[in-house]
């Protein structure tokens, strides 16, 4: 069939999607320029200060003065297919950093998520990050838990794990949607310190009202990135910021033609 | 383990499958539209096959508990007695010929349990909305003094007695609510899409390697 399809199929763009696949290729080339650049020494990239992310060690430093346990919800997020897959990929990376601070700080760190399909990833993330602390007896399976798949009963199940274990660390990371405030709100009750994190525009709000910092959209996806402090993967926000410069002028210039009654910029995306 | 099998094959599978689908994303070539769709299909299936691995883990997690009488047993066996009745309601009663055609009692169970526990639960929204607001709406400085005045001219533009108030209030809360709030919401968006393309790059080119567990940092 592989063979009928290569030597007989009819091949072109839908329709709509050679100006997004233009956009891809340029977006290859321009990563590629700057793991490059990066590879050769050329050029080094910074990145800003999350302070978000600097609270995460704080707040598992408090956890562990208090004796208390760390909460880490990964949210309703799979990874199947859809908005949330990056979100719960970003959120797997940051649990992995901290799993091993709670791991070499001794401090018990309950893991809580939507999608069943996480229960071997996430346990083998935390089993790993507690291998690299040198405490594999410290790890704990049953602290890895799925909820339960549905929405509100999962947030009430997580709002049951704060109010019984009351962790002194809530780290809310990954995709969140109207259970984002119940649990934030719950952590909020017992005093924990809390950071949160979604790309969920219509749930920020919520987070920044009731935790103690949030990550904004995009600083969830690169807080991996942040954490690692590797040059190639900072070299790769990098890149997304010249993309958005990139975005930023096609914006302005299509508004300033469609001004002046100009559809070229409109025609060339709908291409 | 070798790195080979622990970080080089998923990375390689991941890659490969990705390339796949963006083709598909972007190509009108409907022999291959067909194979791609066949695939997708499968990591759909695969995906449901993990509720099944997550019923395993959870009943081990609980057992463990009740058998060994930890903290919380009481709760963990009533979590499998309820997970077994459901179970069985669910598949047992079906697969042995007792109920054919629709199962009525799988759905009293969840018209009766499931749906006014997710209504109770949502309700609860409310008051936790009002106290996250409460907190929120602080004027410490000018950007909270601008949240407060912004959030009781869009409550007052959508409750009548704003409109009884001051026949301005509904316009000047569409307002608020579809132009400087839809800017941001957008910024947050595209921000969110570019962050998502260089994640993906990052997972594909083996950067970012949080979600394979068995692979140590550094290699």
């Amino acid at each position: 069939m592989i063979t009928e399809v290569l030597l007989y199929g009819e091949i072109s763009f839908k329709e709509g999607y050679a100006f997004p696949f233009t956009l891809f290729i340029i977006t290859l080339i321009v990563f590629g320029l700057t793991l490059m650049l990066i590879k050769r020494n050329i050029f080094i990239p910074r990145i800003r200060r999350l302070p978000a992310i600097d609270a995460i060690d704080e707040a598992i430093g408090r956890a562990t003065e208090m004796g208390r346990p760390v909460h880490y919800c990964i949210g309703l997020g799979d990874l199947v297919s859809g908005y949330d897959v990056p979100q719960t990929i970003a959120s797997l990376s940051i649990l992995r950093h901290v799993a091993r601070r709670c791991a070499e700080y001794d401090t018990p760190l309950i893991v809580t998520f939507r999608w069943p399909g996480l229960q071997l990833i996430a346990t083998e993330v935390v089993r790993q990050a507690y291998l690299e602390a040198g405490k594999p007896e410290k790890f704990k399976p049953e602290n890895v838990i799925w909820v339960t798949s549905r929405q509100f009963a999962f947030a009430s199940g997580v709002m049951g794990i704060i109010q019984r274990e009351k962790p002194a660390a809530s780290f809310l990371l990954g995709y969140f949607a109207a259970e984002s405030l119940l649990i934030a709100e719950s952590g909020n009750l017992i005093g924990a310190i809390q950071v949160a994190g979604t790309a969920n525009s219509y749930q920020i709000p919520f987070f920044v009202a009731a935790c103690d910092y949030t990550l904004i959209s995009e600083e969830l996806m690169t807080a991996g990135a942040y954490i690692s402090k590797d040059p190639h993967q900072i070299g790769t926000v990098f890149s997304q910021d010249v993309l958005r410069i990139i975005s930023i002028a096609i914006l302005l210039i299509g508004a300033i033609l469609m001004s002046f009654g100009l559809k070229t910029v409109v025609d060339l995306i709908r291409m | 383990m070798s790195k080979v099998y622990a970080r080089d094959i998923p990375l390689a599978i991941t890659t490969i499958v990705a390339i796949f689908i963006i083709l598909d994303g972007v190509l009108k070539w409907p022999e291959y539209n067909a194979v791609a769709r066949s695939v997708t299909q499968a990591a759909s299936v695969i995906a449901s096959l993990t509720i099944l691995i997550s019923v395993i883990a959870l009943a081990r997690v609980h057992a463990y508990r009740v058998i060994r009488r930890r903290p919380g047993w009481i709760e963990s066996s009533l979590l499998l007695t309820v997970m077994f009745i459901t179970i069985l309601v669910g598949f047992g009663y079906w697969a042995i010929g007792i109920l054919p055609g629709e199962n009525e009692l799988l759905s009293d169970l969840y018209d009766a349990f499931l749906t006014p526990g997710d209504a109770t639960i949502f309700s609860l929204l409310c008051f936790f909305i009002a106290s996250a607001a409460y907190r929120a709406f602080r004027a410490r400085n000018f950007e909270s003094a601008l949240l407060l005045a912004s959030g009781i001219i869009v409550m007052l533009g959508r409750i009548p007695l704003g409109e009884l108030v001051w026949g301005g209030f509904p316009s000047l809360a569409f307002w608020l609510l579809n132009i400087p709030n839809k800017a941001g919401a957008r910024v947050i968006m595209i921000s969110a899409t570019l962050a998502t393309v260089a994640l993906y790059i990052r997972t594909l080119l083996g950067y970012e390697r949080g979600w394979m567990g068995r692979v140590r940092e550094g290699e």
